[in-house]
């Protein structure tokens, strides 16, 4: 701890008590209006469980076929009969599945076109660290987290902060990419915006925003910001509204620790990964987890409130920004980290990544 | 003398201060509150001692005693009525108009010097009983009313000078009683001065000690409730006006006395400079705070002041203007000190510290000791929906078992699938247990101490503090933390204190403190002495005689260790490592059959917390910026049972690997081939079977060896 860092940190905290209007906002906004927490994913349905897959994005075929990533591998659900089948295997991790199931982008690897049973690749360009994918009008917009990381060590990027994602345009016919817009703090998700393609919704998990991103101007504006965790993958409902999924919820204890530059430097170079102070998109109760006093259990009990490395979040937002219902995994649940959510047929379904297992909230779609 | 176990935390001598805990400790201290008004007087008196020549004179010094004595009587009066709530603003008027009335009565009218001195006073307390009527029984506010009086006498004053001081100026009198008042000694101090001593010493035993004063506080800090009481609101009310006025009356006098003149100026600006005086010393403006020795530190600081301007020829308004810049910041400082003064002690008391740990042995090596396993997986449950943190568990000569309970309550069961029955009511979180042959038990009390319990639920205190550790800031005598305890060979109780910091129910507070607060105590039951073994121990929670009597074996929770302190052979007196650098948090400990000993972790050390122990700064930020329940503490949701043999050596650990029904496991206890479980949380005990190989034929917790 250098005096330098000392003294910054002392003139930041008089400046912090002189102006506090223009001081950084801490405070972790609370769970109310639409995202009242309840205990909904654990009274979903549960359609698909995996013991080692672990799905990541979700896309609906139709009414009755969800398709959904797990590791190299693009599975069918048939919700009729309840069997998978395989619709592509791929030649590295799929990271993100366009809405219709369509296209498939490789973590590392490049961007396939799956339709019609074959996996064929579109353009030569290979992609680090894809979240999401839509398309629209031939072109296919992909949001990249990291330029450092794969899409699996999203703690990584964010313990150290990185701000190295980027927004992607895909050329369906020529397989052209370009770089719309770079610099963002792990783009997790993008989607379609209201008025059409001209405008897209992009989550910004490290800044806790949803931003509106304008594709001819290049330009973009947050539509939320402060959001009270890490948004994820988002999807239109159909009706003007949209389906966001949080991976985890923001802690007092995560934000504290981002602030402690040295711990936080000292704890990622000593630390295995999977300890750290930092979300995660399940609590596996090992024995070198860390503990926050709240998390304590009473009486063997987990307090639904404690606060915890993992939640499950998938909230309905309308195009304004407002948010209308929640579906939470609270603490001590075995549903968290979820990370994509859309509408199929009458129902919800969502990807717990964490509970590695596929959900359906049945007949709620609005 | 104990011994003294620092070095343990392998820090240096100078970690053991702590400017932020001195700093805390002592803003926690009444006293602490005179400490600005003092500081203030010796600058004042060093100021003027170095730049006004002639101020460290004698002469200087009886004049100085003289201003001080007229002054301190005044500030003195205006504490009483400060101190019951109100305010008076008409002393110096009070005290001009007594001035007037006593050279009066002693020039002109030549009544014998005692009348005049008894006159005078009643003049005073007649004066500020009209005050006293006005308030107390008008119900006028006090602001408005002595600022009424105090032009009503001012004007009274004026009217005495022009009628009289012409008169008196071409009268002379000596009376021998007379110049003793005004220009005297006694045993070498001005006769104003040991008056003022007198006076001061009657009105802070009054204050303090008496009925009357402690119900001018309780008036002054809350009429409502004061009232409610049944306090007799304004004769009280009265009274201290009243008194105010004599007092200011007495002033006058002896200001009459050693001038021996008096002008239409005297004691104008007085209620200035003496309420200026009281807030300095820390009389609260609100009413119910204050007291007479500092409204003398105050008045003495402004009389230092009003000299040193004097003596440096400055001209007089500068006089007022220091006082009323004095008078405007210490007024505000009053404020927001009384306000904040408990929040800054709670943002401060905690400072966390540091230890010099090694890293933790890999619990995750495969096929090491600390393997996972499912040993402790399905215990039977007892007193599943009764029992809120069984801390300990201990079972008497026929089997029944007894556990404490956070509600302050002693269960007992006839045996593991009997119904709970509660023994005894015990006030506070009983933590650790032992029993004797005749079912006596005694327990370390959670925020009391060690008491004893006879089987028919009787409870004796038997030690609930130590002599206090003279040179430590925080009182250290009142046992706050017992933890555990054993009954040595000789019948003395050894038991931990684990903190002399925080109490039972804030033991996270000390984890994350991380200095070694904790005490090794012995309970002597011949004598009832309780006596310091061992200080400066990091966390002391389980405690255990070993089987051949001779040492005791103590579990460092914050230091992650076991050390042994001899009691008898060649080392009686020495600590000495026993396990060092385990994995988990030792919370209790005691002998298995085999001869080896029994520990129980309550939690794990995780990577992050040995991090955030090496980082005080990072705690202390810590605990400043999050809320409760969000801050950093080692997993305490996985516990195990560890066997250590005599050697120290850890030989197996027992877990439940499902980690559903025991999320904290604080002690074991091991009987007749079962090993019982107790946890600080938990809502029952477990008990397992053991493996026959290691039960010998006769099962135990008893020692094995039994003592001389």
């Amino acid at each position: 701890m250098s005096l330098t860092s000392e003294l910054r940190r002392s003139l930041g905290l008089a400046a912090e008590f002189l102006l506090p209007s223009r001081s950084e906002n801490r405070a972790i906004p609370s769970l109310d209006g639409g995202l009242a927490a309840n205990d909904l994913v654990d009274a979903c349905q549960v359609l698909w469980s995996g013991a080692d897959a672990e799905p990541d994005d979700l896309a609906v075929a139709d009414e009755h076929t969800l398709l959904f990533t797990a590791g190299r591998d693009v599975l069918g659900l048939d919700r009729r009969t309840g069997r998978t089948h395989t619709v592509a295997s791929l030649p590295g991790r799929v990271s993100a599945l366009a809405p219709d199931g369509d296209f498939a982008v490789v973590d590392g690897g490049g961007l396939y076109r799956l339709a019609g049973g074959v996996a064929e690749r579109v353009g030569d360009t290979s992609f680090t660290c894809p979240t999401s994918l839509v398309h629209a009008d031939g072109q296919a917009y992909l949001t990249l987290g990291s330029a450092e990381f794969a899409a699996d060590q999203w703690t990584h990027d964010l313990m150290g902060k990185g701000a190295s994602g980027s927004l992607v345009r895909v050329d369906l016919a020529s397989g052209r990419a370009e770089t719309l817009a770079a610099g963002l703090a792990w783009p997790a998700g993008v989607a379609i915006g209201p008025d059409g393609p001209s405008k897209l919704l992009v989550t910004e998990a490290w800044r806790h925003r949803v931003l509106e991103f304008d594709v001819t101007r290049r330009a973009s504006r947050p539509l939320l910001a402060n959001l009270p965790g890490y948004p994820w993958r988002l999807a239109p409902e159909g009706n003007g509204d949209y389906l966001l999924a949080f991976v985890a919820l923001r802690t007092h204890l995560v934000d504290f620790v981002l602030r402690e530059d040295y711990f936080r430097a000292e704890m990622i170079r000593t630390v295995p990964p999977e300890f750290w102070i930092s979300p995660a998109l399940r609590s596996t109760g090992e024995r070198w987890e860390p503990l926050q006093i709240g998390s304590i259990k009473h009486l063997n009990q987990t307090k639904p409130w404690a606060p915890s490395r993992s939640y499950g979040l998938l909230a309905r937002m309308a195009a304004d920004g407002t948010f209308l219902r929640g579906w939470h995994a609270r603490a001590g649940s075995a549903r968290t980290g979820i990370t994509a959510g859309r509408r199929a047929g009458a129902d919800i379904v969502m990807v717990s990544k964490g509970g590695r297992m596929l959900l359906a909230a049945e007949g709620e779609a609005a | 003398m104990p011994k003294d176990a620092f070095a343990l935390t392998g820090m240096s001598w100078r970690h053991r201060f702590s400017f932020q805990r001195s700093l805390a400790e002592l803003l926690g201290k009444r006293w602490m509150e005179a400490m600005v008004p003092c500081l203030l007087l010796v600058s004042v008196l060093t100021y003027f001692g170095v730049t006004a020549d002639g101020f460290l004179t004698l002469d200087n010094a009886s004049t100085l005693s003289q201003n001080f004595a007229e002054l301190g009587l005044v500030a003195l009066g205006m504490t009483i009525v400060l101190i019951g709530g109100g305010i008076d603003l008409s002393v110096g008027a009070v005290f001009g108009v007594v001035n007037g009335f006593a050279l009066i009565a002693f020039r002109l009218l030549d009544w014998p010097v005692p009348l005049v001195v008894a006159a005078a006073i009643a003049l005073g307390a007649l004066l500020g009983s009209v005050n006293g009527v006005l308030i107390a029984y008008a119900k006028t506010r006090p602001f408005i009313t002595t600022l009424v009086t105090l032009l009503a006498y001012r004007t009274v004053a004026e009217y005495i000078d022009t009628m009289y001081s012409p008169r008196m100026a071409t009268t002379t009198r000596i009376d021998p009683i007379w110049d003793m008042l005004g220009a005297g000694r006694l045993a070498g101090l001005t006769t104003q001065f040991v008056l003022l001593v007198v006076v001061a010493l009657v009105v802070h035993v009054l204050l303090s000690r008496s009925r009357w004063g402690w119900r001018i506080t309780a008036i002054g800090s809350s009429r409502t409730s004061a009232r409610r009481a049944g306090m007799n609101l304004p004769a009280i009310t009265f009274s201290t006006y009243a008194v105010a006025g004599a007092l200011a009356g007495a002033a006058g006098l002896l200001t009459a006395s050693r001038l021996e003149q008096s002008s239409a100026s005297t004691g104008l600006g007085m209620e200035f400079a003496v309420l200026t005086a009281v807030v300095i010393g820390g009389v609260s403006l609100a009413g119910g705070r204050g007291t007479a020795m500092r409204a003398l530190i105050g008045a003495l600081t402004v009389a230092a002041i009003s000299q040193g301007l004097t003596l440096q020829a400055q001209p007089r308004p500068l006089y007022s203007a220091v006082l009323a810049v004095i008078l405007l910041v210490f007024a505000a400082a009053d404020l927001k000190w009384g306000k904040n003064r408990g929040k800054a002690i709670q943002k401060i008391y905690m400072a966390p510290g540091r230890f010099r740990l090694r890293a933790s042995p890999d619990i995750y090596q495969q096929g090491g000791v600390w393997e996972l396993n499912d040993r402790l997986t399905g215990a039977q449950a007892i007193g599943l929906g009764e029992l809120d943190g069984p801390e300990d568990v201990v079972l008497d000569e026929r089997g029944r078992l007894y556990c404490g309970d956070r509600r302050g309550w002693l269960w007992r069961f006839d045996g593991p699938d009997s119904p709970a029955e509660l023994v005894a009511r015990v006030g506070g979180h009983p933590l650790g247990l032992v029993i004797d042959k005749d079912g006596n038990i005694a327990m370390c009390v959670a925020g009391m101490g060690l008491y004893g319990i006879t089987p028919e639920g009787q409870v004796t205190p038997l030690a609930t503090d130590v002599k206090r550790t003279w040179y430590r800031i925080n009182d250290d005598s009142a046992i706050r933390l017992a933890d555990d305890l054993d009954v040595a060979a000789d019948g003395k109780i050894y038991f931990s204190d684990a903190s002399t910091r925080f109490d039972g129910d804030e033991y996270f507070l000390d984890l994350i403190e991380s200095r070694p607060n904790g005490r090794l105590l012995r309970y002597d039951p011949d004598t009832g002495q309780t006596t310091v073994v061992l200080r400066n121990y990091a966390f002391p929670n389980g405690i255990c005689v070993s089987h051949d009597g001779a040492s005791v074996l103590i579990n460092s929770s914050n230091l992650y260790r076991i050390d042994r302190f001899h009691l008898a052979g060649p080392k009686a007196g020495q600590l000495e490592p026993f396990a060092e650098n385990l994995p988990g948090i030792p919370d209790n400990i005691n002998r298995a059959s085999d001869g080896g000993y029994w520990v129980a972790f309550a939690g794990m050390r995780t990577p992050v917390w040995d991090l955030a122990i090496s980082m005080p700064k990072f705690r202390r930020r810590m605990v400043k910026e999050l809320p409760f329940d969000e801050w950093l503490v080692p997993n305490l949701n996985t516990s195990c049972v560890i066997k250590i043999t005599e050697a120290g050596q850890v030989v197996e650990s027992l877990w439940d690997g499902q980690q559903k029904d025991h999320a904290v496991i604080t002690s074991m206890r091991e009987h007749d081939g079962y090993l019982y479980l107790g946890g600080l949380t938990n809502d029952r005990l477990g008990r397992i079977a053991l493996p026959q190989h290691e039960i010998p034929a006769r099962a135990g917790s008893e020692r094995v060896v039994s003592a001389p």
